[in-house]
């Protein structure tokens, strides 16, 4: 199976999901690339958007731990899900990931499909809150690349 | 001692000063576009890895 994150955006853009990516796609946008395994997303918390949410997965043939079904998706996340274009990490109100609503984002588009990213403060914010190995990896060098802010 | 050539793939980043320079002088979505070519080879070869297993 390729890894297709620019399919699976577009298949949420089409969906009308409000999302945004978070995660190594973003860190590459905002200057440090390296390889990641999956795509990282913050999704609206709202029952509206788990519906959209629940038909572009489905559209996907995704498969999860947990049913992947609206009511599912509307509580508290931190699902991977297998898909035909490769594995999304769902994150909502896990450490390190502020709620899509207060997140401040920006736009890239890559091939014709808009990405939402955090904009470079909110993604070093995320950084220094998770505080993994990699995140603190990741930190240092957006530090380096942007300031230390 | 057979001489490693580490600056030819341009996909190349680590110890590598021009690389992350090049990187860095990119825009946000060639960035990505490398990310995603990067994470699907590091995805193909952690597969052979297991199928040799």
């Amino acid at each position: 199976m390729a890894f297709d994150p620019l399919g699976i955006v577009r298949t949420l853009n089409e969906h009308e999901v409000r999302f945004a990516v978070v995660g190594g796609f973003a860190v590459a946008a905002h200057g440090v690339v390296r390889a990641t395994e999956d795509l990282d997303v913050v999704t609206d918390r709202g029952l509206a958007n788990a519906e959209r949410l629940t038909a572009a997965l489905r559209s996907l043939n995704a498969t999860a731990s947990q049913p992947l079904e609206p009511e599912v998706l509307v509580r508290r996340l931190d699902l991977r899900v297998s898909t035909d274009l490769g594995q999304i990490h769902l994150l909502r109100e896990v450490p390190g990931i502020p709620d899509y609503r207060r997140l401040e984002r920006e736009s890239v588009e890559v091939d014709g499909i808009r990405f939402e990213i955090p904009t470079i403060e909110a993604l070093r914010q995320m950084k220094r809150e998770a505080g993994r190995d990699k995140d603190r990896i990741d930190l240092a060098e957006l530090d380096e690349l942007h300031g230390s802010g | 001692m057979s001489q490693v050539n580490s600056h030819t793939d341009p996909r190349q980043t680590w110890n590598s000063p021009e690389q992350i320079a090049r990187h860095r002088a990119m825009s946000a979505t060639e960035r990505i576009k490398l990310c995603v070519e990067l994470s699907r080879e590091a995805l193909r070869f952690a597969a052979a890895r297991r199928a040799r297993r």
